[in-house]
């Protein structure tokens, strides 16, 4: 089969590999009919996440119709229509009871690493580093998916492709962050970074009822999509995310700030963004921390930051004085995607939410390779990109 | 690891051209820090040793910046790093004699040549991922089709309407917060008249750390 495949550092190529084989009893095989470039594959597209080995499909934001089924997995049958949530679960083990899916204790084959590196393991994932178990990724022609009994999502037939993908990560992802953000009427809520996630967490956080959502990007098209949703717009690069908060907020800063940005950071500060850019090329630093720094510094005293944007290690220059002191909940993590699927679906359903708006650039996945530099330099006015491996090249 | 470069990959002839630029910036570095004496007499600059290493420290940080994920303003400042390379050059030109003055003559046509390439990478990675038009206007893609007005506390309204539905996801709420199944969770859940208080919504995931009553010392 036809796969993209990460050798290196921004090099990430269309070939062909293996076609995947059921392994496990549990396993089923799908043949993918969408998949989607995720905000995090740019972070091993630029080799910041450690555990990438040349060879490794990347991907894991994946759908399609079952092909093969395991002969222990009873919950799929082929030529069912599923969605492939990110996190690898098996549904048994004492965190997927409690549904802290992406803390599963089973799924990480290469448990050991994980906990030397984090101290616990966490959930397999699909194509992300074999920190997180190796496992290959869905921007391929089929995704073999290890416990497919838990790990699936089965779509129903009136919703189609372009809503029903964005269940396996990004919707969850930014619902997730707005519902830790534990948000009341009269919140203001602030999110870094207008991208997918923090499209998919400004739209939940209207349908969870906040008053008013900021968001802050550089990018005006992002912005524009922002607007859309009611969100008020601050552009660092034009005027002072501080002094606009202030303004916004009689002083006192939002209760609830959503960290949709992650470890690479653009700080709108020259000697900061220097300072960080240095510091991680000479891997001294592995994140650039800015949004969290600021994040801490504007929140309102009592308030709740929200981090869905990824982290992979050491962080410099994080003001936890300041965190401490203002009393601020952190909350954050992987999303325990298949614990908001049903409220999801049922919004969809509903005609409440339709998160295909995000969508910019739908393409063949054979030219993958070249969606990813066009979504890493946000050129073509690039938000989102689904990757359809039977569509035919233009 | 072998790099690819073409239609299939990701990697363009320019990235090819970059990380050729990066390597030789740090290769030239090197050889400036361990051994500047040489290089001063090629190129007849005796007794500036030290500034020759203290070039040898900026190109290395120079092809760092070049072989990093953002290689555009580390190429133009190797850029402004050759016209001072150029200018070092000229004084061993000026002051150098024989072979050591034409070593520096065309060592500063070589720097020149360097640097219109370094100019042109600089360029080619300005347009890396495509031109970039003006910026596109998605002030129609709201993505929530009931208007934002409707849409405000949607989810909310609907979760109170519903005892059902709102008893449901208190017990999930439970669940996650860790305190499942057993006396606790049943002794906790939510009644009828709990599930119409709108403090009480599937929003207030994860209890209260503390309840109200119970002080911290």
């Amino acid at each position: 089969m036809k796969a993209l495949v990460w050798h290196g550092k921004q090099d990430i190529r269309y070939e062909t590999v293996p076609d995947p084989k059921i392994e496990e009893g549990r396993d089923a095989i799908i043949k993918v009919t969408s998949c989607a470039i995720c905000g995090s594959d740019l972070h091993l597209f630029h080799n910041f996440m450690p555990g990438m080995m040349p060879g490794d499909i990347v991907g894991h934001e994946t759908m399609g119709e079952v092909v093969e089924v395991g002969r222990d997995n009873k919950a799929l049958k082929v030529g069912d229509r599923i969605a492939v949530p990110f996190t690898i679960t098996c549904g048994e083990c004492e965190q997927c009871r409690k549904g802290n899916f992406s803390v599963c204790e089973t799924t990480n084959r290469n448990a050991k690493l994980a906990k030397a590196t984090f101290g616990h393991t966490t959930a397999g994932l699909f194509g992300y580093t074999h920190l997180t178990g190796g496992y290959p990724g869905g921007q391929a022609e089929y995704l073999r998916i290890p416990f497919a009994d838990h790990t699936h999502i089965k779509v129903p037939d009136h919703i189609p492709d372009e809503q029903a993908l964005f269940l396996t990560d990004i919707l969850p992802t930014g619902w997730q962050a707005a519902v830790y953000c534990d948000i009341q009427p009269d919140d203001t809520v602030c999110i870094w970074g207008a991208g997918p996630v923090g499209q998919m967490a400004l739209r939940s956080a209207i349908l969870l009822g906040a008053r008013q959502v900021v968001m802050i990007d550089f990018l005006p098209e992002r912005l524009s999509m922002a607007a859309a949703a009611g969100a008020i717009t601050i552009n660092p690069g034009e005027e002072s995310v501080k002094e606009r908060l202030e303004e916004l907020t009689d002083g006192k800063g939002p209760e609830k700030c959503i960290d949709a940005v992650g470890l690479e950071a653009h700080s709108q500060i020259l000697p900061e963004h220097l300072y960080d850019r240095a510091k991680q090329a000479m891997m001294m630093e592995t994140d650039r921390p800015h949004v969290l720094r600021e994040m801490i510094l504007m929140c309102r005293p009592g308030g709740i930051l929200s981090i869905p944007g990824v982290y992979g290690g050491v962080l410099d220059k994080v003001p936890f004085g300041a965190l401490m002191n203002k009393g601020l909940t952190v909350r954050t993590g992987q999303t325990h995607v298949k614990r908001w699927t049903d409220e999801l679906i049922e919004l969809i359903a509903d005609g409440a939410l339709d998160p295909s708006f995000v969508i910019t650039h739908t393409a063949p996945l054979k030219e993958g390779p070249s969606m990813y530099p066009t979504f890493e330099s946000r050129k073509d006015n690039c938000i989102k990109v689904v990757l359809k491996p039977e569509m035919e090249a233009a | 690891m072998a790099f690819k470069y073409g239609s299939n990959s990701s990697l363009s002839g320019a990235d090819a051209l970059v990380r050729g630029i990066g390597l030789f910036s740090i290769g030239l570095g090197v050889a400036e820090l361990v051994a500047p004496g040489k290089i001063a007499r090629t190129f007849g600059l005796e007794g500036k040793e030290n500034l020759l290493r203290a070039f040898g420290a900026r190109e290395i940080a120079s092809g760092i910046g070049t072989l990093s994920v953002d290689p555009q303003p580390a190429l133009w400042s190797r850029v402004a790093g050759d016209v001072m390379d150029m200018a070092t050059l000229a004084l061993g030109a000026k002051d150098g004699q024989g072979e050591a003055k034409r070593n520096a003559l065309l060592g500063i046509g070589a720097v020149a040549g360097i640097a219109a390439l370094d100019a042109f990478a600089a360029t080619l990675m300005a347009k890396r991922g495509g031109d970039r038009p003006p910026p596109a206007d998605y002030s129609d893609r709201s993505g929530l089709p009931l208007g934002l007005e409707k849409s405000r506390g949607y989810y909310r309204q609907k979760q109170t309407a519903g005892p059902a539905v709102a008893d449901r996801d208190a017990r999930d709420d439970q669940r996650h917060s860790g305190a499942i199944d057993g006396k606790e969770a049943q002794a906790s859940e939510p009644t009828r008249t709990d599930a119409a208080d709108p403090v009480q919504t599937e929003t207030d995931i994860g209890q209260a750390p503390l309840s109200a009553g119970v002080a911290l010392s």
